[in-house]
């Protein structure tokens, strides 16, 4: 058929794609923890165009796209905006590393929580509570980890937490309180530092799960935990509108081209050698 | 079904909810002995499209395939459970507790409820005597497990511990026997919200297993009662935990929230009337 109209109708549903990645940032304004993503366009390969006709070999006229499509939803790691509530169970993770100058990705840290199925998963959202048993939990009740510094050679083991008492939470992630077990082996909240964070697959409710199932070990965090503080959704919501008006916009012309193909082929159709 | 649309209609929707949490916290700013509760978004589970085969890879960078999210959703409402100023009003019959346990009240159905709130009133008992009862006539419980019964009195003091002391006329004091039940939880988000400032342990909690290393709650016993560890103080009342500045501070965000959305569900709207036009 007409490749335009082909490529129209992409254009179309690349633009409702884009709309959507926008809505869904907008949606989650005020979550605690939220990533934004972008939306990726790429177009199709191209394919090559001849001209038809007498001449052998038939010349080549040029290539010609097929269309464009969304590919990926790109996750925006920068630092969300920490606001201070003081509650002694907020946590947030206030990281804004260097890119790496070989592959350009910053590493990110993330907190390592236990879903109720017992695999893990890393999320950026601090804040917790306790459930009726003490333990720390996130308002989905996903357990949160905590590790001891293990003995040589050995590694950590992830152990869900449950303080009884005041604590305090150092910047580091050293949990530290009274009556402590084992006080010369000092808690840590699991937290983890991914080196590719692209990598990661989301979930959904603030979840980023490895794509082997494999977390990397949990390390002491350097000076980047806060207590008493949440990191806010790094949405912005002035780019994310405008964002929203072009993506409407470019819909809106894509359904022009799809309306002047209609009357193209309205003559084609119905003119065209009327008697 | 439009996934901008049903996307904005689940952010309108998370968001009325923060503010009905909000507007609670502000009606009890005044309510002693009331725990704030907040409001925690989650995003919602992401559905994965497959894509074209013969899509060239060079220059991507997350995992294959696209990943789509669905909006928001409120995934729970947190209770701040940080305990409120005291506040003196001189009244006798106002208790204060200096640290994190409850008092216990006898609730509906024989159940034993749980409160903060230490504004408590007098009620005739059989044989001329008194019973402590909170705002909404529930008797406070003694260490004994039974509501506390008080002789005819002149004057009432609680002392530290939480022992009553009824001084007659004339001087002469009795001391009761049971002294004002507190109890201490493990976490008190083993609490669920009854109505009238009050709380019950939840079902899921009362089933717990008694043979537990550490018991989920506990009495705390008088003489255990000590400055910043659950004292009683006489005369005072707990403040409410809400903070105004952060509440409007907090409902501003919503509001702001709400209207953003509202807005991509024009725009939403608006496209679907585009493709609904496509030929009119």
């Amino acid at each position: 058929m007409l490749r335009g109209l082909d490529l129209a109708a992409a254009g179309m549903i690349a633009s409702q794609r884009w709309h959507d990645t926008v809505s869904n940032n907008l949606a989650n304004l005020n979550t605690v923890g939220y990533k934004a993503e972008e939306a990726v366009m790429r177009t199709f390969p191209e394919y090559l165009i001849y001209q038809l006709g007498l001449k052998r070999p038939a010349p080549q006229l040029g290539s010609l796209p097929h269309g464009v499509l969304v590919d990926e939803r790109l996750p925006l790691f920068q630092q969300g905006t920490p606001v201070e509530t003081g509650q002694p169970l907020h946590v947030a993770l206030l990281d804004d590393p260097w890119p790496d100058p070989e592959t350009g990705i910053a590493p990110v840290t993330f907190f390592t929580v236990q879903l109720p199925d017992g695999t893990f998963a890393l999320t950026r959202s601090g804040q917790w509570t306790r459930d009726g048993w003490g333990q720390w939990v996130t308002p989905q009740g996903y357990r949160v980890m905590a590790y001891r510094q293990p003995a040589e050679g050995q590694a950590p083991v992830l152990e869900p937490i449950n303080v009884d008492g005041p604590f305090q939470i150092m910047p580091d992630g050293r949990i530290v309180y009274e009556n402590d077990p084992q006080p010369d082996v000092p808690l840590y909240l699991a937290t983890v530092t991914v080196e590719n964070p692209f990598a990661l697959i989301r979930t959904g409710d603030g979840l980023w799960l490895p794509q082997d199932g494999q977390l990397p070990d949990p390390a002491p965090a350097a000076d980047v935990v806060r207590q008493g503080y949440l990191e806010q959704s790094n949405v912005d919501p002035a780019r994310n509108m405008v964002n929203l008006m072009l993506a409407s916009r470019a819909y809106e012309a894509n359904q022009r081209v799809i309306q002047a193909y209609d009357r193209a082929l309205d003559k084609a159709v119905n003119e065209v050698g009327r008697l | 079904m439009n996934p901008s649309v049903l996307m904005s209609a689940l952010a309108l929707r998370g968001n009325q909810q923060a503010m009905d949490i909000i507007s609670d916290n502000l009606a009890n700013l005044q309510t002693a002995g009331f725990k704030r509760r907040e409001a925690a978004f989650g995003d919602l589970f992401l559905a994965y499209l497959r894509q074209p085969q013969a899509l060239s890879r060079e220059g991507r960078r997350t995992v294959d395939g696209l990943r789509e999210g669905n909006g928001v959703r409120l995934a729970g409402t947190l209770a701040d459970w940080r305990v409120g100023g005291a506040r003196e009003t001189g009244r006798e019959l106002d208790l204060y507790i200096d640290g994190d346990a409850f008092f216990a009240i006898e609730g509906a159905g024989g159940e034993t409820w749980y409160t903060r709130d230490g504004n408590f009133h007098l009620s005739p008992a059989e044989g001329g005597q008194w019973h402590l009862v909170t705002a909404s006539g529930h008797r406070l419980l003694g260490t004994d497990g039974q509501p506390l019964v008080l002789p005819p009195f002149h004057r009432l003091i609680v002392d530290n511990q939480g022992r009553i002391s009824a001084e007659q006329e004339n001087g002469v004091a009795a001391t009761l026997d049971a002294a004002i039940a507190l109890v201490r939880f493990r976490s008190p988000d083993a609490l669920e919200r009854v109505g009238r400032n009050s709380y019950r342990i939840a079902d899921a909690y009362l089933a717990a297993d008694p043979a537990e290393a550490v018991p989920l709650w506990e009495d705390v016993a008088p003489e255990a009662r000590t400055a910043g560890n659950s004292a009683i103080r006489q005369n005072y009342l707990e403040s409410s935990n809400v903070d105004l500045a952060t509440e409007l501070t907090r409902l501003i965000q919503a509001q702001r929230a709400y209207q953003l959305n509202a807005q991509v569900l024009i725009s939403a709207d608006r496209m679907m009337g585009l493709a609904n036009s496509l030929r009119s």
